[in-house]
């Protein structure tokens, strides 16, 4: 008898400690990613990301913003599964069988931090889709790393976070409880302030990227080293039951991190909106330097840095006014710049008359359209000289009428004959020309324009123009193109453009 | 060969003493314990088991002292444990639960693990359930997968508390064969109510009262015990609780000799509920 027990057990090695947790990381990896739940948040994420990006044309920075929040979506589906993942030696009545095996419960946590790399795979895998599903598209802008970072140090932190609650409070109740305070956290974090430092934002995960406007928020390093010194305490709070020195060294070393990255990330940008823009701050971001200028059929299109393959999405909606324009009647043609008109005011002084356009272009259907029908109707303006915006009104809010007025009729003629839908926009009352408002007389005379083989048009509004671009009324000068009983501004109607 | 030394060992929980000092040796084959609820059966298994620290007393498992924390880790590498309510994880497969006990038992070696996993499966009798999850399978089944776990990694010391519950005839004598199989090589410990399991399977039968050892033995000494204390008789004993009519119309008596009363072979059974006495058949002490 003796010698069978003494052969049996020689017969069985020991395998070393690293062996043994890293076969029991294995083993929980490959549990973890058998679940329904994970792989069906996964794609939540990623609908989610590709859903709050999909009407716009993408750019590096959007997609920044909706992956990494979509990630905290998978953060915390990935905590309650880390949760789940340790505390199931406390379920299903299992405490007992497997507390007396040898992988004891240090070893399983530890190998269960096995999820932090996986969770930042799946980050990078769900931005991989999500990058995937807005093909053939390409991403405008510059690509910053830093900023899609969050988006693989999210998830990590939220399956970490799930292991350090699931050690110290198996619970199963623990696992969503955290998940609820994790998310009221994050939305209230921004709003978290002390005398105005906005220290809240730059504690929160996730920086809503805006890279173009001075003051904007814009993770940096900093910001990532703040995320991995939370991961890293977040850690130690796991291990610490097991590894009390290693993790209190951790800990201090982590905090002692985020100490320095937080205020490192202020200092690069303030995050506020509300900074006084002085001209040293535009030509840092929207100046000759910065900007890509191209001349394309006499009109000069100026972008971002990245944004350059926008610039034919500009030209479909700017050139057939520019092409309806005679010939070297309008001096000048108006520049399109863009810039971040959140940020930026119309410019009130500009030398040469600019258009600014956005960091927004819709990406198809409808949205394309509006984008285009928006930028042909500032060209528009620019271009016929409609009342500009003013220092007490920089985004001609208060309107005036350009009623029986020859530059309404024609602007509305430009903007409809540039779309392919204008006569829809016409009748639909569609086309805005800021400040000046139009009547139904001067739609219907734009109507009867539309119906105009466009180079007669052309040719009596270059006969005209002088009284095109002022506030003249039209009178009789398009009755040869059949507008004829177009009244002026009546002294019923108030405020009359001037 | 002893493979297990228990010496003075005491354990109370609050002012109940659930062990108090027992003193057994425990060699190679199947042992098994018997005792009313409360004896301290399991409280000895789960200390024997390493789930449970004992208050006083010394325990020598294997060449192991479990009081030491390495030891502990060296001796729970050569343990089988089959807890009185063992858990399972409902969502998993029985080859995916077994599995990933493998893995916590050290078995590294993926190969080895899955091979060894289904040898527990056969053993139990459940390889054409690998695939089924756990929460789809029937009581019995369910034990014989805890059973199976218990067996991952061929243990020199298998603990089983109250292995046969849930089990049906049936199975329990696939029970029977496996576990005597499993006794001749290795120390096997057995806590149970079947007196039927112990006559059947052990060798050496421990009876626990008061959380001691009160009697230390083989079956058929324990049955010793009854010996001329069980009667046939044609009609019911008077004064006596401890009788019941048979098959065939006679009382079976354990105790004093009722009228008209033969003797009869006593079971282990007999022995045990003549060493308890009283107790053992509900009435008041």
């Amino acid at each position: 008898m003796s010698v069978t027990v003494a052969a049996r057990t020689a017969e069985r090695s020991v395998p070393a400690p690293r062996v043994a947790t890293l076969t029991l990381a294995i083993t929980e990896t490959r549990i973890l990613v058998r679940s329904v739940t994970l792989w069906a948040s996964a794609l939540v994420t990623v609908a989610l990301g590709t859903v709050w990006g999909w009407t716009r044309m993408p750019t590096w920075d959007t997609i920044g913003d909706n992956a990494g929040m979509a990630a905290v979506v998978l953060a915390g589906v990935l905590l309650v599964l880390g949760h789940l993942a340790v505390s199931r030696d406390h379920r299903n009545g299992v405490v007992e069988a497997t507390m007396v095996l040898p992988a004891e419960r240090a070893r399983r946590t530890i190998a269960l931090l096995v999820f932090i790399p996986v969770a930042g795979l799946l980050g990078a895998l769900v931005l991989g889709a999500q990058l995937a599903l807005l093909l053939p598209d390409v991403p405008a802008g510059t690509f910053d790393g830093w900023n899609l970072a969050p988006v693989v140090l999210i998830p990590p932190i939220g399956a970490a976070l799930g292991v350090a609650v699931g050690r110290w409070l198996p619970a199963i109740a623990a696992g969503p409880l955290t998940v609820v305070t994790s998310a009221v956290a994050v939305i209230v974090l921004p709003g978290v302030g002390t005398g105005g430092s906005d220290v809240g934002r730059w504690l929160s995960p996730v920086l809503l990227r805006q890279n173009w406007a001075p003051g904007a928020p814009e993770p940096t390093g900093w910001h990532a080293a703040y995320l991995l010194a939370l991961l890293a305490v977040v850690v130690a709070v796991a291990v610490a039951r097991y590894r009390m020195v290693v993790s209190t060294v951790v800990a201090v070393v982590a905090v002692a991190l985020g100490a320095v990255a937080v205020p490192q990330q202020m200092r690069h940008r303030t995050g506020s909106s509300s900074l006084p823009i002085t001209e040293a701050m535009m030509d840092d971001y929207v100046g000759p330097a910065v900007l890509r200028c191209e001349e394309h059929e006499a009109v000069r299109y100026c972008a971002l840095p990245g944004y350059q393959r926008w610039i034919p999405l500009w030209r479909d909606a700017v050139e057939p006014v520019a092409r309806a324009v005679p010939a070297g009647v309008a001096g000048v043609l108006p520049v399109v710049r863009q810039r971040d008109t959140a940020y930026f005011a119309p410019s009130a002084t500009a030398q040469t008359p600019t258009v600014d356009t956005d960091l927004v272009w819709g990406r198809h259907g409808t949205w394309a359209a509006q984008s285009r029908l928006d930028l042909v109707q500032r060209y528009v303006r620019a271009l016929t000289a409609l009342p500009k915006p003013t220092a007490d009104d920089p985004y001609g809010e208060q309107s005036c009428s350009g009623a029986g007025q020859l530059r309404t009729v024609v602007a509305l003629w430009l903007i409809a004959q540039a779309v392919p839908d204008g006569r829809t926009v016409l009748d639909g009352n569609q086309a805005r020309l800021g400040r000046l408002t139009a009547g139904p007389a001067e739609i219907a005379a734009a109507v009867t324009l539309l119906d105009q083989p466009r180079e007669r048009v052309t040719a009596i509004l270059a006969a005209h123009w002088d009284a095109v671009i002022s506030a003249a009324p039209v009178g009789d000068t398009l009755e040869p193109l059949g507008v004829r009983g177009l009244a002026a501004v009546g002294a019923e109607q108030a405020t009359p453009c001037r | 060969m002893t493979t297990v030394r228990i010496a003075g060992l005491g354990k109370h929980f609050g002012s109940t003493v659930a062990l108090d000092g027992v003193d057994l040796e425990i060699g190679t084959g199947l042992t098994g314990f018997l005792g009313p609820n409360g004896a301290g059966k399991t409280t000895l298994l789960r200390c024997l088991a390493t789930a449970l620290a004992p208050d006083r007393g010394r325990l020598d498992i294997l060449g192991h002292d479990p009081a030491l924390a390495t030891q502990r880790t060296a001796l729970r590498r050569r343990l089988g444990y089959l807890p009185q309510n063992p858990g399972l994880y409902p969502n998993f497969t029985a080859f995916a639960l077994l599995d990933y006990v493998a893995v916590l038992k050290e078995l590294t070696d993926r190969r080895e693990r899955h091979r060894e996993v289904r040898r527990v499966l056969e053993e139990v009798q459940l390889s054409d359930r690998a695939g089924t999850k756990i929460r789809k399978l029937s009581g019995g089944m369910r034990q014989r997968v805890a059973l199976a776990q218990a067996l991952l990694g061929n243990p020199d010391l298998l603990i089983l508390d109250e292995p046969t519950v849930g089990l049906d005839p049936e199975q329990r004598m696939s029970f029977r064969a496996l576990i005597s199989r499993l006794g001749e090589s290795r120390t096997v410990l057995l806590s149970t109510h079947q007196t039927e399991d112990v006559g059947a399977l052990c060798e050496r039968v421990v009876v626990m009262r008061g959380g001691r050892a009160v009697f230390d033995g083989t079956p058929l000494a324990l049955a010793g015990l009854a010996v001329d204390r069980v009667w046939l008789s044609a009609q019911p004993p008077s004064g006596s609780r401890a009788y019941w009519r048979t098959a065939d119309g006679r009382y079976r008596t354990l105790g004093e000799r009722p009228d008209g009363g033969e003797a009869t072979v006593p079971s282990i059974e007999d022995g045990y509920l003549t060493l308890l006495g009283p107790v053992a058949v509900g009435a008041p002490r």
